[in-house]
């Protein structure tokens, strides 16, 4: 398990050379140029000229690229073109807020994602069944912002229950402006939890095992939760992991309809004036947490599955990863 | 020796998008105390689904149990209420899967497997349930030290005695062993079937065998159903039916095991395949496959004839081989 853990880590750096290789050549190759956007377009030649050979914006483009990984292995994320501030502590700043965010649509997702996906399934072409299903296709199908304008309009604008933006100071204020984003970004993937959840466990219902707990006489909520679900749980961990490892990145939609304080919301700023240091600081972040959530995920397999666990204990990560793909 | 369990004109269907599907088609049959009754009939003829209809295991939809009754000590199992059943059900009469490979929970523990059964009826703790799990373990010859390792760590025989360890912990009053030896090596079969007669004398079980294994049958049960198009053809004691058997599906069956003290250059078959269920002849059931179908089978559905002694045959054949036998 240790060196599962540590093969992965490593596998981290060349997927970090290779995303912030492809970020940066990306934005030095869009046209528009970084200076003017921070200077204005009616800045004049020497002091854009100045202001790139402080940024180091005239070296070459693979000069440049070098000195950023050199600077990233000294743990300096450069600073902002535009703000002139150090990228990770703004970085730093908005992660717990991202995080936070992507945990309560998470929680809502699973505790509502579940038990109906259950439920679906165990009434299976029952009217419940085909309501959760069209509500779940519905809640896929919307975009994010669009569903985030809507709640917006009943519950801020009509209704005034709950504040339409930003991040408020105090618990319990900042919980209520919390409520909004939250069900924004969770209501899709509550959908998807639920029907991964349906599918999963319309599988496990059929199987042998299944009768066999039956036949034991014991209770059908025992059957259910005990030998059913316990068994549909590696797929419904798959995408909820996937899904989570997405939040963590930051979601750009939600953070910015709701003028969330988060990573999302920072990432976008910064693609909009080409400030290259802030794009990449947050694309590592993004990167690192999506691997940092696959392992955790990947670990969490062995504890649910003891079939899992041995393959992982006898040959590591490549059978490991066999079995998982078996799985699927 | 009493009845312990009466099945009367059972009619079970199943409704399937290719139609409704005849599986049990007015099925009588008794079990009585101590014994051991073989049922034995072609893949399709209902033995599994009298065995599911027993433990209450049928699927509704699709399935359903139109008419009939079970008695169980003179009361119904199918009209009493689910609680009551349930209390019956792995208790009183418990069921022995098909398929060892399939039938047993692939994340849980197999002691965990059998204390969830005792724990089921009986109330008492965790620890108790598990120490005679442990114990039970021991009786069907596995070592009480193997009994917090998961099923994909044991061979299919192994697995075969895990189920049946299930099955017999809190002693029940009947077996029903759905081919238990089917999915197992000849050499393994002949140990586990050993092991379920040795504890069906320890424990004084009534035992329903279903097999198409004649062999087995003859070795281990002292009556004998056929069962043919969901209905049993011929019923007898297990000498009758290898000595003086008389339907001729009955001796079709036999017919097709090779001999050994001749020189046998192909099998024998019966001729045809079963009849579609969704779609069975309306007079004998074996009509479309006998060598003496008159026009008379085509078009009357026989009923048992008692030739004497217990021996009760579905053939018009028999009521001329027995002048003074009344119709039952």
């Amino acid at each position: 398990m240790f060196r599962l853990i540590l093969k992965r880590l490593l596998l981290l750096i060349p997927v970090l050379i290779g995303v912030t290789f492809l970020v940066f050549a990306i934005l030095s190759l869009a046209p528009g140029d970084p200076v003017l956007v921070v200077l204005g377009d009616n800045a004049t030649e020497e002091a854009a000229e100045a202001m790139r050979s402080e940024l180091g914006l005239d070296k070459p483009f693979l000069e440049r690229y070098v000195n950023y990984i050199w600077d990233l292995l000294h743990g300096d994320f450069g600073k902002s073109y535009k703000t002139k501030l150090s990228v990770s502590d703004q970085i730093l700043s908005r992660f717990p807020n991202t995080i936070l965010l992507a945990l309560s649509s998470m929680l809502i997702a699973l505790l509502f994602g579940i038990p109906l996906g259950i439920l679906s399934a165990k009434k299976q072409y029952t009217l419940l069944d085909n309501v959760a299903s069209v509500g779940g296709l519905i809640s896929v199908s919307m975009p994010n912002f669009w569903l985030g304008l809507l709640l917006v309009i009943l519950f801020a604008l009509k209704l005034r229950w709950l504040p339409s933006q930003g991040m408020s100071e105090g618990t319990g204020p900042m919980l209520k402006s919390l409520i909004l984003p939250a069900v924004t970004l969770g209501t899709g993937i509550m959908a998807t939890i639920m029907r991964m959840t349906r599918s999963s466990v319309l599988e496990t219902m059929r199987q042998d095992y299944v009768s066999t707990a039956r036949a034991k006489g014991i209770s059908e909520s025992q059957v259910t939760t005990g030998h059913m679900l316990k068994n549909a749980l590696i797929p419904i961990i798959t995408s909820a992991g996937l899904q989570f490892g997405h939040l963590l990145g930051g979601s750009m939609l939600t953070e910015t309809v709701f003028s969330w304080p988060g990573v999302g919301r920072y990432m976008l700023d910064a693609i909009k004036t080409k400030d290259t240091p802030a794009v990449l600081g947050s694309v590592i972040l993004m990167s690192v947490s999506f691997s940092v959530v696959n392992l955790l995920v990947d670990i969490l397999y062995a504890f649910v599955d003891p079939r899992i666990k041995s393959q992982y204990k006898k040959h590591g990560k490549k059978s490991a990863l066999r079995a998982k793909k078996q799985e699927a | 020796m009493s009845d312990i369990l009466k099945i009367e004109d059972l009619v079970i269907q199943y409704d399937t998008d290719s139609g409704c599907v005849h599986a049990l088609n007015g099925l009588s049959l008794t079990l009585r105390e101590g014994e051991t009754l073989g049922l034995v009939g072609e893949t399709g003829a209902g033995k599994t689904t009298l065995a599911r209809s027993i433990m209450g295991l049928i699927q509704c939809p699709p399935g359903k149990i139109v008419s009939g009754k079970i008695l169980y000590r003179g009361e119904d199992l199918l009209t009493m209420k689910e609680k009551h059943r349930q209390s019956i059900r792995g208790k009183e009469i418990s069921m022995i899967f098909q398929d060892p490979m399939t039938s047993l929970n692939p994340v849980t523990t197999v002691g965990d497997q059998i204390a969830e059964a005792v724990m089921a009826h009986e109330k008492i703790g965790k620890k108790q349930a598990w120490e005679k799990a442990l114990e039970m373990l021991e009786t069907v010859g596995i070592s009480r030290e193997r009994a917090s390792d998961y099923p994909h760590q044991f061979s299919g025989g192994m697995k075969q005695r895990v189920i049946i360890a299930i099955a017999l912990v809190l002693n029940p009053k009947i077996l029903l062993a759905d081919e238990p030896t089917t999915a197992l090596d000849v050499t393994i079969q002949v140990q586990v079937l050993d092991t379920i007669q040795a504890l069906r004398k320890k424990l004084d079980m009534s035992m329903i065998l279903i097999t198409h294994d004649l062999g087995i049958v003859a070795q281990t049960c002292e009556q004998v159903a056929i069962i043919y198009g969901g209905e049993v053809v011929e019923y007898a004691d297990v000498f009758t039916i290898f000595e003086n058997r008389m339907h001729p599906y009955t001796q079709g069956l036999f017919n097709s095991i090779p001999k050994l003290n001749e020189d046998v250059n192909r099998l024998v078959p019966i001729e045809g395949l079963m009849p579609d269920p969704t779609n069975l002849p309306t007079g004998c059931k074996f009509c479309t496959r006998c060598q003496h179908a008159t026009d008379r089978c085509r078009e009357e559905h026989p009923e048992m004839i008692d030739v004497g002694n217990g021996h009760l045959v579905r053939c018009f054949r028999a009521e001329n081989t027995n002048a003074g036998g009344e119709q039952k």
